[in-house]
């Protein structure tokens, strides 16, 4: 079965492309904008290629 | 012949003998069955295929579009694709165990044959190889165009050969990717593409290079920063309205599940280690490539704010008025690397969407079914579909330019129906009618919008939303309020 954690931290690391920048971030005069950016990217394919080497280590999740 | 252009042709032959060596070596890999020529036989190695995977879907677009983007947009350019790179490792993660799973245990070799299995329907694997003809055919024709335009810098405008360089450009490039398709379709198309993806990343690496060290000579990477963020562009521009991001967004974070290109290469590596090889490595490739051509983009406007560069107010000029004051072998080998890039799009679409004719068009309606003649079919297809692709790049009809820009808006139907059938494959046979009518009017909608809009018709508010969106939503309700049918067994199961 698809983990509600793996849903939850795929739609958050979304929302975190939208929300921030067009809230706080949006009116920079720096790189800082930019960074977020990558950070957020960056941190959540951390995150997600962890947990899929998990996923594949418990044999695929099939469901088939 | 300029001493520049003659090298651009120099490093253009090279890449093309190199490429054309390896895919001709790819037959060693043996081609016996349409599994072995459409997913090389569910046994390819991470490497190749994370290059595979990374170099289809890295098109052009990048160093060309996305350049661009970022010089006359500013960083909001980089969000948007960044958005595309998370909703693509989100995907990968929740499915592609499953997709790579079900696929060799139900032995599918294409997009088509996957949707008539799930959805036990001829009729939506039918469907579907029309739906990818329809999107992406006007797609490849806008990545020969690339190409073409690519040798066309290379080789500095003029004629060659008697032939105007453009025109050149479509043809050599229409024969060498038939080629490299052909020869040995997934073995010699990935094999082509590991060049092609090296090709890319190295380029665009010495690109950055080279424009950090031009632009920290002449006015000094501290005044373009400076200059950068008083001009706005380190923020969220006037251009990235809300509206416009999510238009631009929706379609691009569901690439990974909506475009076949890429879904058939969830099929192809040897084991789980492959996959998960190939997962890692083009996250590495895609989050680093985003990065080093946003900057690029960024770094070229503040040399244009700073003096340095004249003012350039198309977007797909970015480029080649930078790659004008580069040096000659760095200038060659972008340029290489965007027809490349181009041509590794071109050639994994047409061997895509020839197994998705075979399987869902042909092979229903064919008596006695064989896997020679279904690779021969294929190999008849990808001539066929490469040529269409070279005339679209040569005649540029409207209409067809702005289907070529919405085409992942087109197949963003496919969304809903792909993603269920993964995750419930005991349910999705009685949920082919649902599976249709999701696919159908989402792809009215997109056309409908085509033909209103044209090319603006991403970006278009209706009723304050975007069109994609709109698009989703349709299909999706579509889907999930079409009442199951009660038998397991659809009527038109074969």
């Amino acid at each position: 079965m698809v983990q509600v954690r793996d849903i939850i931290a795929g739609v958050l690391a979304t929302l975190l492309m939208y929300i921030v920048p067009y809230t706080v971030l949006g009116g920079t005069s720096s790189w800082i904008l930019y960074i977020y950016w990558v950070v957020v990217a960056s941190s959540y394919t951390c995150y997600a290629l962890y947990r899929f080497s998990r996923i594949l280590m418990r044999g695929g999740s099939s469901g088939a | 012949m300029e001493p520049r252009a003659l090298l651009g042709l120099a490093v253009l032959g090279l890449y093309v003998v190199i490429g054309t060596v390896l895919a001709v070596y790819a037959r060693r890999m043996g081609i016996k069955s349409s599994r072995d020529y459409y997913v090389a036989g569910y046994r390819m190695g991470s490497l190749l295929s994370a290059l595979t995977y990374a170099a289809t879907t890295y098109s052009a677009f990048m160093m060309v579009g996305l350049v661009g983007f970022t010089y006359l947009y500013g960083s909001g350019a980089l969000g948007f694709e960044l958005v595309y790179f998370v909703g693509t490792m989100f995907l990968l993660t929740i499915l592609a165990p499953r997709a790579w799973r079900m696929a060799r245990e139900r032995k599918w070799i294409s997009i088509s044959d996957m949707l008539s299995d799930l959805y036990s329907s001829k009729l939506v694997g039918g469907v579907v190889a029309v739906v990818f003809l329809y999107a992406l055919v006007p797609y490849m024709g806008a990545q020969v165009v690339g190409i073409a335009t690519s040798v066309k810098g290379l080789l500095g405008g003029g004629e060659i050969l008697g032939l105007d360089s453009y025109l050149f450009g479509v043809l050599v490039g229409g024969i060498v990717l038939i080629t490299w398709v052909v020869v040995a379709g997934m073995w010699s198309v990935a094999l082509t593409d590991a060049l092609q993806g090296v090709l890319m990343i190295l380029a665009a690496a010495g690109f950055l290079v080279w424009i950090l060290d031009y632009t920290s000579r002449n006015p000094g990477l501290g005044e373009v920063s400076h200059t950068l963020a008083s001009r706005g562009l380190l923020g969220i521009t006037s251009f990235w309205k809300p509206v416009v991001f999510i238009g631009f967004t929706v379609p691009w974070f569901f690439f990974a599940v909506t475009n076949p290109q890429v879904v058939q290469r969830l099929f192809i590596p040897r084991d789980q280690r492959a996959l998960s090889g190939m997962v890692k490595w083009f996250a590495l490739f895609g989050l680093s490539y985003t990065v080093v051509v946003t900057v690029i983009g960024l770094v070229a406007r503040g040399l244009t704010e700073t003096g340095y560069l004249p003012s350039i107010e198309d977007k797909d000029m970015v480029t080649p008025t930078l790659l004008s004051i580069a040096p000659p072998l760095l200038s060659a080998l972008v340029f290489t690397s965007i027809a490349a890039a181009a041509g590794s799009t071109v050639d994994s679409i047409a061997l895509t969407v020839a197994s998705s004719v075979v399987t869902g068009l042909y092979k229903p309606f064919s008596k006695k079914p064989s896997e020679a003649v279904e690779i021969l079919v294929g190999r008849i297809i990808v001539v066929v579909l490469v040529l269409a692709a070279s005339v679209i790049a040569i005649k540029k009809i409207g209409f067809i330019v702005a289907l070529s820009v919405l085409s992942s808006a087109i197949l963003l139907p496919l969304a809903p129906p792909t993603i269920y059938a993964w995750l419930h494959p005991e349910k999705a046979e009685r949920a082919s009618r649902a599976a249709l009518a999701s696919i159908v009017s989402g792809v009215s909608i997109a056309t409908a919008a085509v033909l209103e809009y044209g090319v603006g018709a991403l970006v278009k508010p209706l009723l304050g939303l975007p069109i994609p969106l709109w698009v989703l939503l349709v299909s999706t309700l579509s889907f999930i309020l079409l009442p199951r049918t009660s038998s397991t067994r659809h009527p038109d199961h074969d």
